[in-house]
């Protein structure tokens, strides 16, 4: 089997405060293969942002990757920042959850789109342009209507968006992440922007990290998933078996929680509006997380030895080829779905 | 972008004629009578009524209001009360001092600003900054008079490398004018630089945790990269808006740095004037002021359309 893409092996993302250090994400192995999709689901705060920027080296100050992060053989965590530049937006881009924020209000669309070609691949203004041409007709805003040079006060939400896609393709990277692509948008905007995603990773075959807690977007759009908590990854597997199984209690609650979830489950009788089923209590913040397993407090099948350690991340499930792994003591055995 | 410049284009005038009322009625209350000054304190009652149907200050206030805004629209400004002779004779070779004065001052003003509010917005927080604007801090302090003489004692008297005081005119070619306003420019642009520095610093570093810098920053683009393509062409609206604000302090500064080295500027003339009861120049001279100012601000916005696509092209 070929090298992985992307690969981080006991990556951690410490933060400096004051004197004291804590990790915002602890002990990621995850794996990501060109043309491959893979989903990073949790809630705010679990940590899958700042995953993805530690993959692109564009965490905030007083934060620092620890551990392994290789990208195509080489490991980024002790990349030198002028070497960096040469890999974003080149190998790998990045899409920005606010496309309302995310594109500079005072520099035409044509020139931001063309910006990262000049940069990286040394093209001519003339030659740039021509190729943010096609980029826009290709996200689906076609001349006239969409020029050049519109800026993005002149667009939509969704239209900002398709312009971030465009930029971040240009250069046709082999990483593409998503950070919460259509959380800002329209609910028939994003299914837009996410057809739109599907079917330029289908043509250009670009690995994606797709970043969301919509559990329905990473269904449909992903072929595998870890699910993170606290900083952590706490089920991983085929994107169908871990929906299957949801072998993780905080996995099962974040499906119970979310309306696609709460869709599928039968209606109770007496009961006209199914009701979500939230979490109970609140994600520990990072400087007061328990030695043992984080979700303890909040966890509805919490057992003695909960309380005692930090779960691995062990394999659950041999069958297949791609491991499906929980960090629970007890996961859970019935199947959700068939 | 036409309606834009328009709709400016009308304040501009209103403003200015607002402008001109204001210094016309304000010259009207001021005590001494300009006929009694010029004959002396002893002139009988008839050469005073004589004088002042000679200059016209017998009829109504409207009717020479409008008398003298209808010779300034076409450039007649009317005579000077001291040296009886046209103003305009008077304006013309200390415009060609004071307006280069002002634009170089503006100049050094802005080009130091911008130096050290990106040096220290990039370097916020670390030594480069606190030094910086630390010494920022005191040229704010530090009034443009002062200044100007500690320039004198050093440049001038102790290095020789520029005169102390007076204007070599434009006769002897450029660097012959130029040499005489190097020092009253800094003395006059490094306080303001030192406040505008300030405000480019925030601004930068207000710009510099906008989401798309991080995007700039995803594309590749270097930290420099991002801050010079990405982080200053926004940072330079609000700073242009200081700018704009700066220039009527600009204008009274040359007049008390053309006194301090002995420049034969309008600043001066308008020192002058005030002092020997002038009127008529005075108020001219204040309304081209004010108009100077005003016509800045309108060029300010010009540079706000250009600058940010937000006021200059609307939206779909």
């Amino acid at each position: 089997m070929t090298k992985p893409l992307l690969q981080m092996a006991g990556m951690s993302v410490e933060l400096s405060a004051g004197k004291s250090q804590v990790d915002i994400v602890c002990d990621i192995d995850l794996e990501l293969n060109r043309g491959e999709r893979l989903g990073i689901v949790g809630e705010s705060g679990s940590g899958k942002s700042m995953t993805a920027l530690a993959v692109m080296g564009l965490l905030p100050q007083r934060m620092r990757v620890r551990g392994e992060l290789l990208f195509d053989g080489r490991n980024l965590a002790n990349l030198g920042e002028a070497d960096y530049c040469g890999y974003r937006g080149r190998r790998m881009a990045m899409i920005f959850q606010e496309p309302m924020t995310a594109l500079n209000p005072v520099k035409s669309i044509g020139a931001q789109i063309a910006e990262g070609r000049r940069l990286h691949l040394g093209e001519t203004k003339a030659d740039a342009e021509k190729k943010a041409r096609a980029l826009l007709d290709r996200v689906g805003l076609p001349a006239p209507r969409f020029d050049l040079d519109l800026y993005p006060h002149q667009l939509s939400g969704g239209q900002r968006q398709r312009v971030m896609i465009a930029m971040a393709i240009a250069c046709e990277p082999d990483l593409l992440i998503a950070d919460e692509p259509t959380t800002a948008l329209d609910v028939t905007v994003q299914a837009q922007i996410l057809d739109l995603l599907d079917e330029l990773i289908e043509d250009t075959g670009t690995a994606l990290m797709l970043i969301t807690h919509d559990l329905g977007v990473v269904s449909e759009m992903t072929d595998r998933i870890a699910v993170m908590y606290a900083g952590r990854i706490i089920e991983t597997g085929r994107t169908d078996d871990v929906f299957a199984r949801m072998a993780h209690p905080y996995a099962r609650g974040l499906f119970a929680a979310s309306p696609h979830g709460a869709a599928l489950a039968p209606r109770q009788a007496g009961e006209g509006r199914p009701r979500l089923n939230a979490i109970p209590g609140i994600v520990p913040d990072p400087f007061g997380r328990p030695p043992h397993c984080s979700f303890a407090e909040r966890c509805a099948f919490v057992q003695t030895d909960c309380r005692h350690a930090i779960p691995p991340l062990d394999l659950i499930n041999t069958d297949g080829n791609v491991p499906h792994r929980a960090a629970c003591f007890h996961p859970r055995e019935r199947m959700v779905a068939p | 972008m036409i309606s834009f410049i328009g709709g400016r284009l009308v304040s501009l005038v209103l403003t200015t004629l607002t402008a001109s009322v204001i210094v016309f009625l304000l010259m009207q209350v001021l005590p001494g009578d300009p006929a009694v000054l010029m004959l002396g304190m002893n002139a009988d009652a008839d050469a005073i009524a004589a004088l002042h149907r000679q200059l016209g200050l017998d009829q109504p206030i409207w009717i020479r209001y409008l008398h003298w805004i209808g010779g300034f629209v076409v450039g007649d400004f009317g005579m000077s009360l001291t040296y009886s002779v046209p103003i305009r004779e008077l304006l013309g070779p200390r415009i060609l001092v004071t307006l280069p004065l002002a634009l170089l001052s503006m100049a050094i003003s802005v080009i130091v600003a911008i130096a050290i509010g990106v040096y220290a917005a990039a370097n916020r927080g670390k030594a480069g900054d606190t030094v910086v604007m630390g010494i920022a801090q005191v040229g704010v302090a530090i009034p443009n008079f002062w200044l100007a003489l500690l320039f004198i004692l050093l440049f001038a008297l102790k290095l020789a490398w520029f005169p102390a005081s007076g204007f070599a005119g434009w006769e002897g070619g450029i660097w012959n004018g130029l040499h005489s306003l190097i020092l009253p420019a800094f003395a006059l642009g490094l306080p303001l630089a030192a406040i505008l520095g300030r405000v480019t610093r925030s601004a930068v570093i207000e710009t510099l945790g906008e989401d798309f810098i991080r995007t700039a920053r995803a594309k590749g683009l270097s930290r420099s990269g991002a801050l010079w393509k990405h982080a200053v062409p926004n940072a330079l609206i609000p700073v242009v808006t200081i700018i704009g604000l700066q220039f009527s302090f600009l204008l009274a500064g040359t007049i008390i740095i053309e006194n301090v080295f002995n420049l034969p500027g309008i600043g001066r003339l308008v020192f002058q004037a005030i002092a020997q009861r002038d009127l008529v120049t005075v108020q001219t001279l204040v309304t081209l002021l004010a108009a100077s100012v005003i016509t800045i601000n309108f060029l300010i916005d010009l540079v706000y359309g250009y600058l940010d696509p937000r006021l200059s092209r609307g939206g779909h």
